[in-house]
């Protein structure tokens, strides 16, 4: 996910921290350079399937913010009616826990690296106008027993939180070789997990001696981690990932394209096919329970909404805040939440916002 | 607890270099009010014991260097305030409105992946890259710390930047870090490894941290490491930032006779 800040600082400024260019393209909440004047939220009608997901009148509303990056984000249901919010740090390395009344505090320190070692590890980039090392976790997420997963970036591990607060690892690695980095994750009913992994959390990024596997589609089951899929197969960046509603496909981004693979019986992947392209494809997307795909990334701070059959929908449109020093909006992955599953939250960079929907989305973890 | 916004100004200060750059446990900070805390009465007659504490602006992540310019031809004052990784020197209306008066103030080049200092700093991972400190000369130019520039600089009215100083005997500086103008024009300014990836450890570093003089074009050392002690570098400029240049001059003639 982090990566979808990236190919939006490809598009427009400067991810300056390993590539270093920097040729501003015009405003930009990022980087140097003025920044934009403000704007409201809106959304972009491209279909009339677009108001059966989302009303007129409805408003993007603020969560909370002072994240500088945020990413990954999962709700975590309770059990008695009602939940909380996760959302993953990358440059405070820690999970936060957002309440229903807002209120922010640190879930989990240390979650997306344990080791002592910033001066080496860890993407140089910029949130707004500041240069930071992200470092943090990248994903979050609930499987079928209730306990969270989080990919703990910079360790280069996907982790598990068992109920009595221990740190389990679920996967390092594969063949004796470690990740790049774990960058997000969908995790099936039958508790099979489905991971991107890319070289983006390494210093140097795929010119990093410390890469160890080809960047990719990994299938995480019943303590087994196999490859599905290679970057060269996915024909693009892996990052962001989602199964269906009904758990027969798994969508993934391929840089700005989205992909579609039917899964098997046995949780591979057949062959998959152009699912769509276009704004908003690059980083963590979710499904509703209609199947439709709500996804972000390739610059833009909007969500895309996308039809089971693949047609664009529409866009939710971040708002922009102006001013100075810059607070940089931009979206990198969204979770449903809230009891009835009909509020979209957004990880939006400096901010977190929701939205109500006329449609539950998937929430993982225990069925109800 | 995000905090990008939290700490701004109020960061100012504060001896940052001695944060270790590592990451350690932390609890929740408990929210409290500002306080002031009197070690003698006297203060009352600098600072007034129902004084409040008044946010002016926020967002900055790290700031540092702040320097009041006054106005000129019925303008109004204001204030500027460096941003330490946003590589900016940022002017403070007295409304609280922000904008940036100088771009790229600390660090000039695009050699991202080597330039900066890491640190973790306020549960922020964070690369120092951007100016640290500015002052008021008497002609009422701009003078300022470009860190990673290792340059210590000078804004001529018609825009331009002036490289005053660089180095000393074809070494270069660590990184300067805060200075206070004389009345006879002399800048005295501390040289740390702000400016450099990996601080004093870097393999650049050609020079011990020290305090330096500028004037007229010359450079000459003020204060050793040695004579200021090893720790002390860090917070002179904090300890004499306030009173100016003569409370420098005396501890300097306190510490170093040779210079006056």
């Amino acid at each position: 996910m982090k990566r979808l800040c990236n190919a939006l600082l490809l598009a427009s400024v400067l991810v300056a921290g390993a590539a270093g260019a920097q040729a501003p393209a015009g405003p930009s909440t990022r980087g140097d350079g003025p920044g934009p004047a403000a704007k409201p939220f809106g959304f972009t009608r491209a279909d009339p399937g677009f108001d059966a997901l989302i009303a007129r009148d409805a408003k993007v509303e603020l969560v909370a913010e002072g994240f500088g990056i945020n990413e990954g984000t999962t709700w975590v249901r309770d059990g008695k009616g009602s939940g909380f919010l996760l959302v993953a740090g990358l440059i405070d390395n820690v999970l936060y826990r957002i309440a229903p009344d807002n209120v922010v505090s640190v879930f989990m320190e240390h979650a997306g690296y344990t080791g002592n070692d910033p001066d080496n590890v860890g993407t140089q980039t910029r949130a707004g106008r500041s240069h930071v090392l992200l470092i943090g976790p990248t994903c979050s997420g609930v499987d079928p027993q209730g306990r969270i997963l989080w990919c703990a970036n910079d360790d280069r591990q996907v982790m598990r939180l068992e109920p009595d607060g221990k740190h389990t690892l679920l996967s390092g690695g594969a063949d004796g070789k470690r990740f790049n980095g774990p960058n997000d994750i969908s995790i099936k009913s039958d508790g099979a997990v489905y991971l991107t992994d890319d070289d983006f959390g390494l210093r140097g990024a795929e010119k990093s001696s410390l890469k160890e596997l080809q960047d990719g589609i990994w299938l995480i089951r019943d303590g087994v981690t196999r490859r599905l899929l290679t970057d060269t197969q996915l024909g693009g960046l892996p990052n962001g990932i989602t199964l269906s509603a009904d758990e027969k496909y798994l969508y993934l981004s391929a840089g700005t394209k989205m992909m579609r693979y039917p899964v098997k019986a046995d949780d591979t992947l057949g062959a998959g096919s152009l699912f769509t392209q276009g704004p908003g494809i690059g980083d963590g997307m979710r499904s509703d329970s209609r199947g439709n795909i709500y996804s972000t990334g390739g610059g833009p701070a909007l969500v895309r909404v996308t039809s089971p059959a693949g047609r664009f929908l529409g866009t939710i449109d971040l708002p922009i805040v102006g001013g100075e020093p810059k607070k940089q909006v931009c979206a990198t992955n969204v979770a449903f939440g809230d009891n009835d599953g009909r509020t979209l939250y957004i990880a939006a960079c400096d901010f977190v916002y929701k939205v109500r929907l006329k449609v539950p989305g998937v929430i993982q973890g225990p069925r109800r | 607890m995000p905090r990008l916004c939290g700490y701004s100004l109020l960061m100012l200060g504060l001896g940052w270099l001695s944060i270790a750059n590592a990451q350690p446990n932390r609890a929740d900070p408990q929210p409290h009010p500002f306080s002031i805390t009197k070690l003698d009465p006297s203060l009352d007659t600098l600072i007034a014991p129902d004084a409040k504490l008044t946010t002016v602006a926020t967002g900055f992540g790290f700031s540092d260097g702040p320097v009041w310019v006054r106005g000129r031809d019925g303008q109004e004052g204001y204030l500027l305030v460096v941003s330490i990784i946003g590589n900016v020197i940022y002017k403070v209306t007295a409304a609280g409105k922000v904008t940036v008066f100088l771009d790229k103030a600390g660090y000039s080049g695009d050699d991202f992946a080597n330039t900066g200092k890491l640190a973790y700093i306020a549960g922020i991972h964070m690369i120092l890259i951007g100016p640290n400190c500015t002052g008021i000369d008497r002609q009422g130019r701009l003078v300022w710390c470009a860190g990673q520039d290792l340059s210590l600089m000078r804004l001529e009215k018609d825009g331009t930047r002036t490289v005053l100083a660089k180095g000393f005997g074809g070494k270069h500086f660590n990184g300067p870090n805060d200075v206070a103008i004389a009345a006879d024009g002399a800048i005295f300014f501390t040289d740390s490894d702000v400016g450099l990836r990996g601080g004093i450890h870097s393999p650049q570093v050609q020079m011990p941290d020290s305090v330096w003089r500028w004037k007229d074009g010359q450079v000459t050392l003020a204060v050793s490491r040695e004579q200021l002690g090893a720790e002390r570098d860090h917070f002179l400029a904090n300890l004499f930032g306030a009173d100016g240049a003569e409370g420098l001059r005396a501890f300097i003639e306190k510490r170093a006779p040779r210079f006056s």
